[in-house]
């Protein structure tokens, strides 16, 4: 490429990336939507929680038992606590079968065994499964006192019962639980937002042009056909990585946010390290140019956007199966996962949260990703170079295949666009 | 409407929608096989990564005393041990995954209990997993010791105090169907919505944009039969597609590898509860389609469309995932909510609860909601901005310069957000001074630029202007009325929206704190946000409504939004009350001053009556409160009338 | 000969963002007869499809209204649709049916009688001589096929009254004349043809009668020989740029 084909390909990039700013869709999907999507869904879910607790508290659970002998006392507090209602005619598991109680407990008399509760829940039920919560407080506590009153008449303190207190500490630091929570939420997200972020721009560029019959004019107009592609594919990189930056500093912001508001701030402190932000950078640079290529790639047989759509959807939707893998727990960043794609980008924004970069993965993980978008730049420069795909006459992805047939590929130099 | 018409549409739409490769992916082959491929694919990835985990060997340094206990834990299967001096250090360099410090023996000294501490790293799975592990080993070495104890004691007897044997009475169906029930009501309109998307799309926007419409609209069919026949395609390529999917994930809980535990033993659900529930989704279907059609219908073109499915998937999630909520049934107010009671229905059946009557409401009131969605949808079929393709309006009242509802509305979510960030992060270093900092400097202040930016006219546009002397004495006493009124909704709502009391007393303590004195706190708390509250609301956002919305709906509009912006269920609409009386009184007195001093002086009673609590238990509601209240909001009617007798002025 | 189309003020306006209040149509008042065939000739822009637009009820006039066939278009819009068929050069078709699937289509939906509705549209097959393509995909036809599909499309119902927006964009040489024909045939069998375009020899050739309009205005209505009488002028190119340039401006 010389340098006029360079500043050629600028004019294509700057052209399509002002128009794609222009187009309501990308701007809602790429920058609105994950600036407002996670204060949004944070604020949300803060409000259920809210509703959740308030119904919680409101909402009694309504017992009934038979016989009292055991623990008088722990009845006595039942009848005291005003989160139970005692139903008066309802009795039996059969009630709480039909769904008439909560919970029903029934006292065996003392036995050789000694006198026991017999307690039935539904647990099918959500009410009952509050209700058994409860309970349970109450009888833990009741079996406690219990337990200290009598351990006294042997002489035996609550310590003795106790044996060992054990204590856990966290040795981690605010900032290193704050990278792990980070390391177990982002990944994912950010592989995800790369490849919709240059979804929508991989069908415009070719597709979407193709649709406006602007595409024509574009290649008659003398600009080596290498600078066009280059131009497009490189706007749709540009899409991708904001894509990527905005969700990362959004959601960032939104934790730290959320973090200071439940004052957890001596747990957490959400940050991402400084030395991570190259790799990740690095990384989604080369993530979201494979994501690029191929999905221009994949898209490019179809005729209408629609269409183009049609095609990338399953790869879209398919290619979110690696990046799971590689936010599971347990799954490793070794040399052999940073060879899959999309799983070695996870796992490599995953340990470079947490501020590790163990170098021969990371190593493996960047040349292979290098290596897979080298191949479908290939690719994309042989099946994009024959005339009729540009043209839009090879359709369906079928006939994609006839294309990948090694043939005359029309250079860029020579790309003279003829009928 | 023409039943032969409808089915002719109907029967030509499916033709044409399975002959479409596209749309059969999206009606077979996602639901059959990418979906589930995906969802068990997934559970299984992650289930896998917890089984490694457990397995994992992790590495402890134990250092102390109590060798019977430490040889029990290094011993442990899974356990590899490691020498080191300081358990603690070991963890933090990260060569140990555990490390346990215990004590040199049991007895009890004067400093306390003998303590064993754990030191892990929560910023590590595996260490995590390892302290879960080696506490359950020093739970069952405590049971043994201390049972060893009592009956060294002879007090077997204590062994067992209070034993409780827990029985459920749940049969494996019914707990089948409860698990399944939180999960399914949520998924049905995901798949729903799913399958149904394309087909919306393609059938109203993909026709006007191939401009096939045209000749539709003049072909002699009815344009209600039209719609009609498209929506039962959507409705069917729906039901078609969640129908797909459940049977194909019904195939692949049988596989062994994809081990879809949720959903494995949830069909273990009674034919009749399926049944019922296969029924009451229809009318799901039905509503949810035809919410999928107005929009398609609205759409100008493909892309257009689908830019506004996303909020259109949120609008359904909510209300179904909220009818999971503890204590909502179907026996009350929920059963005639679209959507929330297909949801508590489905949830209900599959517990192998059928109340008839309420899911004969169910049908209706979903029924109901699509008809009206749909007469909605009919009407953006005939209107002209569908039928050009492009945005071109019906004259009307409004002015030929263009409206800026638009930009004001956008303005109104960016404060939202301003407020979010900046607004609690100064309020949560100073809160009296942060409150006046938001209000002065991120409300008020934006407000301005916004409107310099847009060169609207400060006194016209925000309706500033002295008001008569009268007007402004009817704005101070309608204030307690308002609070009243406010006062009552919240306790109304109260019943359906129980507040929590941990809030309530947060709250009670950030009003009664009196940090700062009383005059401060009265300047941050009530005559700011008169001030500049009532600038962002009644000014700028009512008086740009009002150029494009008729005075009722402009209000309500704008009242909705300041209730909006509280940002709370609970007070969205008491707030959203007070912003619609604030509303009415500008339009009605053409200023905006009464309408401060009515919001001033509604928050200044509101702190002067014991902190806002008050306002909002309802504690102040005794009978000369509300008789005065009443007498008082009288007056400033009487006040507000007779202005209109003497004629307004310009 | 009993009249067909009497259109009376009919008035359109929309808002536009940018431009305020746009008067597409003003207040224009014409009639034809049955066994007439009606041009309505203007530039781009100058209202040509609006008007058509209205008088097949797409559009809502804002004010003043028009009979056709007896039917009101504003108080009887379903009656109007069974007495038209419609035409525009950019109309679509389903890309995924067949030509016969779609006159079907548009018969049974148009209320044509279902015993004889297979006869019509083999003889419309056979009229446009689309028995090559009447069972293939219209995705998969040419220009020329389609529109022949589309005009089949318009009649298949038979109506008495065709309201064609300029049917002939886009079209080549022969099957523009193809269809002009058919126009002129349909003026033989009685029904009342209303043609827009902006081509002055396919109005010259065909119209009985020519509405010149621009800028939404009805600058003139009558024969080719009335029209010429008028301006002096012997083309109707001349016709048109002096009646446009004359009475549009002025």
């Amino acid at each position: 490429m010389t340098l006029k084909d360079f500043s050629l390909t600028a004019a294509v990039f700057r052209t399509e990336t002002r128009s794609a700013l222009r187009d309501r869709h990308v701007v809602v999907y790429s920058l609105v939507l994950p600036i407002f999507l996670y204060p949004a869904m944070l604020l949300l879910f803060g409000q259920v929680m809210q509703y959740r607790t308030g119904a919680l508290e409101r909402q009694t659970a309504r017992i009934a038992w038979e016989g009292e002998e055991a623990s008088t006392r722990l009845f006595a507090e039942l009848r005291k606590d005003r989160r139970f209602e005692i139903v008066r005619g309802e009795t039996g598991e059969d009630a709480v079968a039909a769904g008439a109680l909560d919970a029903f407990l029934r006292v065996r008399p003392a036995g050789e065994t000694g006198s026991a509760i017999e307690a039935f829940f539904d647990l099918s039920s959500d009410r009952s499964l509050t209700a058994r919560e409860r309970l349970r407080e109450r009888w833990e506590e009741a079996r406690r006192d219990l337990l200290r009153e009598r351990a006294a008449a042997y002489g035996a303190t609550e310590a003795v019962l106790n044996v060992l207190a054990v204590r856990e500490e966290n040795i981690a630091s605010p900032e290193a639980m704050g990278r792990y929570v980070l390391s177990l939420l982002l990944p994912m997200i950010l592989v995800i937002m790369l490849s919709m972020g240059a979804m929508y721009p991989a069908i415009d560029v070719l597709v979407g042009e193709r649709e406006r019959r602007t595409l024509e004019s574009l290649l008659a107009s003398g600009a080596p056909r290498v600078s066009v592609v280059a131009g497009k594919f490189l706007s749709v990189l540009a899409a991708s990585l904001a894509a990527l930056l905005v969700n990362l500093a959004s959601m960032i912001l939104t934790l730290r946010h959320q973090a200071g508001l439940f004052g957890g701030e001596e747990e957490f402190s959400i940050g991402v390290p400084w030395s991570a932000i190259p790799v990740i950078l690095g990384g989604g640079a080369l993530l979201g140019a494979f994501f690029s290529a191929s999905m221009i790639l994949v898209a490019s047989p179809a005729r209408t956007f629609k269409e183009g759509q049609g095609y990338l959807t399953p790869f879209y939707i398919l290619s979110l199966l690696p990046a799971v893998a590689g936010a599971s727990p347990g799954v490793e960043f070794g040399p052999f996962t940073a060879l899959i794609p999309l799983t070695n980008a996870t796992l490599l924004f995953r340990s470079a949260l947490v501020g590790s970069f163990p170098p021969l993965p990371t190593a493996i993980t960047l040349l292979s990703l290098l290596v897979y978008l080298f191949a479908v730049l290939l690719a994309a420069e042989r099946i994009l170079g024959r005339e009729g795909v540009v043209q839009g006459r090879v359709r369906g992805i079928g006939q994609l295949r006839l294309a990948l047939r090694p043939a005359r590929a029309i250079s860029g130099r020579s790309g003279r666009w003829r009928r | 409407m023409s039943i032969g018409d409808t089915f002719l549409v109907f029967r030509k739409e499916m033709t044409d929608l399975l002959r479409d490769r596209r749309s059969v992916l999206a009606m077979i082959v996602f639901p059959v096989l990418i979906h589930p491929i995906l969802i068990f694919g997934s559970a299984r990835l992650s289930s896998y990564g917890e089984t490694r985990l457990k397995e994992e060997t992790v590495t402890a340094v134990v250092e102390g005393g109590l060798p019977d206990l430490r040889e029990r834990i290094v011993s442990a299967p899974g356990v590899r041990p490691l020498r080191a001096r300081d358990p603690a250090e070991a963890v933090r360099s990260g060569r140990a995954d555990i490390g346990v410090a215990l004590p040199e023996n049991l007895a009890i000294s004067a400093g306390g209990e003998p303590e064993a501490v754990l030191f892990y790293d929560g910023s590590r799975g595996l260490s995590g997993e390892a302290m879960e592990r080696v506490a359950r080993i020093l739970d069952e070495w405590k049971a043994e010791v201390r049972e060893a104890r009592l009956d060294s004691l002879g007090a077997a007897e204590l062994k067992r105090v209070l034993p409780v044997e827990e029985k459920n009475v749940a049969s494996e169906e019914r707990m089948a169907g409860g698990k399944l029930g939180k999960l399914l009501p949520i998924l049905l309109v995901f798949l729903l919505l799913n399958g149904a998307s394309f087909a919306a799309v393609d059938l109203f926007a993909g026709e006007r944009e191939r401009k096939t419409i045209e000749t539709l609209l003049t072909s002699l069919a009815p344009r209600s039969s039209i719609v009609a026949g498209k929506f039962l395609a959507v409705a069917v390529s729906a039901v078609i597609a969640t129908l797909l999917f459940l049977s194909s994930s019904f195939l692949f809980t049988r596989i062994r590898w994809a081990g879809g535990e949720g959903l494995h033993d949830a069909w273990s659900v009674s034919p009749l509860s399926a049944a019922v529930v296969f029924v009451i989704s229809l009318p799901l279907a039905f509503l949810l389609s035809a919410v999928l059609v107005l929009i398609s219908s609205h759409a100008r073109t493909y892309r257009e469309a689908q830019t506004l499915l996303l909020p259109s998937l949120l609008l359904g999630v909510v209300p179904a995932a909220a009818s999971v909520a503890p204590g909502v049934r179907l026996e009350s107010i929920v059963a005639i909510v679209p959507i929330a009671n297909v949801a508590v229905a489905v949830r209900e059946a599959l517990l192998g609860n059928y109340p008839i009557l309420f899911l004969g409401l169910v049908v209706l009131s979903n029924s109901i909601g699509a008809y009206l969605v749909l007469r909605w949808a009919r009407a953006f079929l005939s209107s002209e901005r569908t039928v050009f393709g492009e945005a071109r309006r019906e004259p009307g009242v409004l002015p030929a310069d263009r409206p800026r509802a638009r930009e004001v509305t956008i303005f109104f979510a960016f404060e939202i957000l301003v407020l979010y960030y900046l607004g609690s992060l100064v309020q949560s270093k100073d809160l009296l001074l942060g409150v006046i900092l938001t209000l002065w400097g991120f409300l008020l202040l934006p407000t301005l630029v916004f409107a310099r930016r847009y060169r609207l006219d400060i006194r016209r546009d925000f309706f500033l202007r002295l008001p008569s002397l009268r007007h402004l004495l009817a704005g101070i006493l309608l204030a307690p009325a308002s609070l009243l009124a406010a006062n009552l909704l919240f306790h109304a709502q109260s019943r359906f929206l129980p507040v929590p009391e941990d809030l309530l007393e947060a709250f009670e303590k950030l009003m009664g704190s009196g940090e700062g004195g009383l005059v401060l706190m009265l300047f941050a708390v009530a005559v700011s946000p008169g001030i500049c509250e009532e600038m962002l609301f009644r000014g700028l956002l009512l008086g740009q409504y009002r150029r494009v919305l008729s005075p009722t709906r402009a209000v309500l509009a704008g009242g909705l939004l300041f209730g909006l912006f509280h940002l709370s269920i609970y007070r969205f609409l008491p707030t959203a009350l007070l912003g619609i009386i604030a509303g009415w009184l500008v339009l009605r007195t053409r200023s905006i001053v009464p309408a401060m001093f009515l919001h001033a002086v509604y928050n200044g009673i509101g702190v002067l009556a014991g902190g806002t609590g008050g306002a909002l238990e309802g504690e102040s509601l005794s009978t000369p409160w509300i008789a005065g209240a009443i007498l008082l909001a009288a007056g400033a009617l009487l006040l507000l009338r007779e202005k209109e007798w003497g004629g307004g002025d310009g | 000969m009993a009249q067909m189309i009497a259109a009376d003020r009919l008035k359109k306006i929309y808002v536009d963002a940018k431009r305020g209040d746009v008067v597409a149509v003003d207040a224009i008042s014409f009639d034809c007869v049955e066994g007439e065939i009606f041009g309505i000739l203007g530039p781009n822009g100058a209202g040509k499809t609006t008007a058509l637009r209205m008088l097949a009820t797409i559009l809502a006039p804002t004010s003043g209204s028009a009979l056709l066939n007896g039917y009101d278009i504003v108080r009887e819009p379903e009656k109007v649709r069974g007495s038209i068929g419609y035409l525009s050069g950019e109309t679509g078709l389903y890309a995924r049916l067949t030509p016969r699937e779609i006159l079907r289509y548009f018969g049974l939906l148009n209320r044509y009688p279902k015993d004889t509705l297979e006869e019509r549209i083999h003889n419309l097959v056979t009229l446009f001589d689309m028995h090559e393509f009447a069972d293939v995909r219209c995705e998969k036809l040419s220009t020329g096929m389609r529109q022949k599909v589309s005009i089949a499309r318009a009649v298949v119902h038979d109506p008495p009254i065709l309201i064609f927006d300029e049917p002939t964009a886009g079209l080549d040489i022969l099957v523009a004349d193809a269809l002009l024909t058919y126009i002129e045939e349909c003026r033989g069998q009685g029904k009342c043809v209303v043609f827009s375009t902006h081509v002055m020899s396919e109005a010259e050739r065909i119209c009985d009668r020519i509405a010149v309009i621009h800028r939404g205005r009805i600058l003139a209505v009558g024969s080719l020989d009335e029209l010429r009488a008028r301006t002096g002028q012997r083309f109707l190119e001349k016709i048109f740029l002096s009646l446009v340039r004359g009475g549009g401006e002025g």
